[in-house]
C-alpha cells in the first residue's frame, strides 16, 4: 500500500490517517504530496466502491412480495429489488 | 565652594551674570552683595506656572503603579496587545487535545523539530506564571548528553505573512521586532533562539539568561528588521520564532546578524534534553512590531482572550465534534451531502479527516469538496429509507 491513494477527483487520499487533502499549493499536506511525488512515489489507484447492495425497506418488502404474488398470478416472471425499486421510483 | 566676587562692582552689578541654573545670584548695593529675591527661579521648577528648558530624564523604569515612565512605556497597553503579531501565545488553546506529542506540530500554532539521538517531547501543562494558565513544556524519554553538529531540538511558532506584513521586511523600511516571553527550566545558564523567514532561508539568532532553575523568568528581546531577502507577506509562513532546546554548532551562529540558513540558537546554549530529567517551558510569548514590549508585570495583562485566541487558531486547524450528517429518505445507493462551514475562514484549503463515525443506514464517508470557508462532505446510503451517520471532522490549514 502506497502513503497516497488517488480519488475520482483531485482529492488525495494519505493512507496513514484516511485524511483527504485538496489540491491547493498552499496546504503544507499537498506541498508534502507533489514532493513525494517528485522524489518517485508512485500513488495507489482510485479504486470505485463497491455498489450498494439493495436491501429493501420492510415496507418495500410487502410491496415486492405482493407485487411479484400478482406477477405469479398473471403469468410473469417475478421481479428483482432493483427492477421493483426503479419501475415504482422508489 | 568659593565665590569669587568682582574686586570693584558698581552699583547693581550682578554675579554672576548670566545667571547660572543651580547657582545663586548676587546684587553689589554699594556696602554688600545682596542675594537676588528669587535665585530658586533658575534653579527649581515651581509646581504652577514654569517652563521646563530641558527634557526630563528619569533615573529608572517604573517600578509602582503611579511611577513617572519614560516615554517608550506610553504606549497603551491596549494597543501593544492588539499588536501582537504572535497567536496563541499563552498556550491556552490546544485544538488537537493531547496531553503530551511526539516531534511535530503540537497545541495550535506550536510545533517542536528534532534531529539527533534524543526523543523529545511536547507537554502541555498547567504550570505557568502569574497570570498564566499554561505553557509548553520540553522534555525527553531519550537523552542526548553530547549531541553531534547536525543534532537539535526547538519549539517554532510560525506566522502568516498577512500578520507581519506591517513589519516591512525584505526592504529599506523594515522595522524591528520585540519579542517577549516567559521561561522556565530546570538549568540555568545560555539559553537562545532565532527569527526566521519562510524555508527557512533567513535566520536572526538571539541570546537570553537563565539565571535560577525552576523558576520563570520574563525576557525581552528586540531583532533588527531584516532589509533583504524574501519574506512572505499573504498565506504563507512568514516569519518563524524558533526557541532552541538544544542546538548542535551547525544549527548556531552569533546573535543579532541576519545570516542564510535554517540557524536556531548561538553558541554555548545549553543542552536542555542532556538528562531525561531536564525539562524547558514557555509561554507568554509576544511579538510585537517596534522596540517596545510590555514589562514583566504587564505581560500578562496585554494577552488577548481565549476567545478570539481561539478565532485566530480556528484559520489553521478547526475541530468540530459530534456532526449529524442526515438525510430523511434515500435510496439505496444514493448519495446525500451536507455543507459544514468553518468558523473561521482558513488560511487555504484545508486537508479534512473524518473519525469517530457512527454510521446508520450509510457508508462511504468523504470529502467531496473543500475551500477555505466551508467542507462538504458524502455519504451513501446502503438502503432505502432514513440515513445518517455521526462523525467528527478535523480541517487542517496549518502552516
Amino acid at each position: 500500500m502506497a502513503e497516497y491513494q488517488l480519488t475520482d477527483t483531485e482529492i488525495v487520499i494519505r493512507t496513514e490517517d484516511g485524511a483527504s487533502i485538496p489540491n491547493d499549493p498552499a496546504n503544507r499536506d499537498r506541498v508534502e504530496y507533489e514532493e513525494w511525488l517528485e522524489e518517485g512515489g508512485v500513488p495507489d489507484p482510485y479504486v470505485p466502491p463497491e455498489p450498494a447492495e439493495q436491501v429493501p425497506t420492510p415496507e418495500q418488502q410487502v410491496l415486492f412480495d405482493h407485487e411479484n404474488r400478482l406477477r405469479s398470478q398473471e403469468g410473469l416472471p417475478p421481479m428483482t429489488v432493483e427492477d421493483f425499486v426503479e419501475s415504482k421510483k422508489l | 565652594m568659593g565665590i569669587n566676587f568682582p574686586p570693584s562692582p558698581a552699583v547693581g552689578t550682578l554675579y554672576p551674570d548670566p545667571a547660572t541654573i543651580g547657582l545663586p545670584q548676587y546684587k553689589w548695593d554699594g556696602t554688600v552683595w545682596q542675594a537676588v529675591s528669587t535665585p530658586e527661579a533658575l534653579t527649581y521648577v515651581k509646581r504652577t506656572g514654569d517652563t521646563m528648558s530641558g527634557a526630563l530624564k528619569l533615573a529608572g523604569d517604573p517600578v509602582a503603579a503611579l511611577d513617572a515612565v519614560p516615554k517608550q512605556y506610553a504606549a497603551p497597553l491596549d494597543a501593544l496587545a492588539y499588536s501582537g503579531m504572535q497567536f496563541n501565545g499563552s498556550m491556552e488553546v490546544n485544538q488537537p487535545g493531547a496531553a503530551s506529542y511526539a516531534v511535530g506540530r503540537n497545541i495550535d500554532g506550536w510545533a517542536m523539530w528534532s534531529a539527533g539521538a534524543q526523543v523529545p517531547l511536547t507537554s502541555h501543562t498547567t504550570v505557568a506564571p502569574p497570570g498564566f494558565s499554561n505553557s509548553v513544556q520540553a522534555w525527553c524519554s531519550t537523552a542526548n548528553a553530547a549531541p553531534t553538529v547536525n543534532d537539535v531540538v526547538f519549539f517554532i511558532h510560525l506566522i502568516e505573512g498577512y500578520r507581519i506584513a506591517r513589519l516591512g521586511w525584505g526592504t529599506a523600511a523594515a522595522k524591528p521586532l520585540t519579542i517577549g516571553f516567559w521561561v522556565n527550566s530546570t538549568r540555568t545558564g545560555t539559553f537562545s533562539g532565532a527569527v526566521q523567514n519562510n524555508g527557512p532561508a533567513r535566520s536572526c539568532t538571539f541570546s537570553y539568561t537563565i539565571n535560577t532553575a525552576n523558576t520563570w523568568e520574563y525576557k525581552v528581546v528586540t531583532i533588527a528588521g531584516d532589509t533583504a531577502g524574501t519574506w512572505l507577506k499573504t498565506n504563507g509562513v512568514g516569519l518563524g520564532v524558533a526557541f532552541a532546546v538544544m542546538g548542535g554548532s551547525n544549527y548556531l551562529t552569533a546573535a543579532g546578524v541576519w545570516t542564510a540558513g535554517n540557524l536556531v540558537g548561538v553558541p554555548g546554549t545549553t543542552n536542555c534534553v542532556a538528562t531525561t530529567s531536564d525539562l524547558f517551558h514557555i509561554t507568554g510569548l509576544v511579538v510585537l512590531p517596534g522596540i517596545v514590549a510590555p514589562t514583566a508585570a504587564q505581560s500578562s495583562l496585554i494577552m488577548r482572550p481565549y476567545d478570539q485566541e481561539l478565532a485566530t487558531c480556528q484559520r489553521y486547524y478547526t475541530k468540530l465534534n459530534q456532526l449529524l450528517h442526515y438525510a430523511p429518505y434515500v435510496p439505496a445507493g444514493g448519495a446525500f451531502y451536507v455543507d459544514w462551514i468553518h468558523p473561521s475562514t482558513m488560511r487555504a484549503m484545508p486537508t479534512v479527516a473524518a473519525y469517530n463515525t457512527i454510521p446508520t443506514n450509510s457508508s462511504g464517508l468523504n470529502l467531496n469538496a473543500t475551500n477555505a470557508s466551508h467542507t462538504n462532505m458524502v455519504l451513501v446510503a446502503t438502503a432505502l429509507g432514513s440515513s445518517w451517520a455521526y462523525y467528527d471532522l478535523v480541517m487542517d490549514a496549518r502552516l
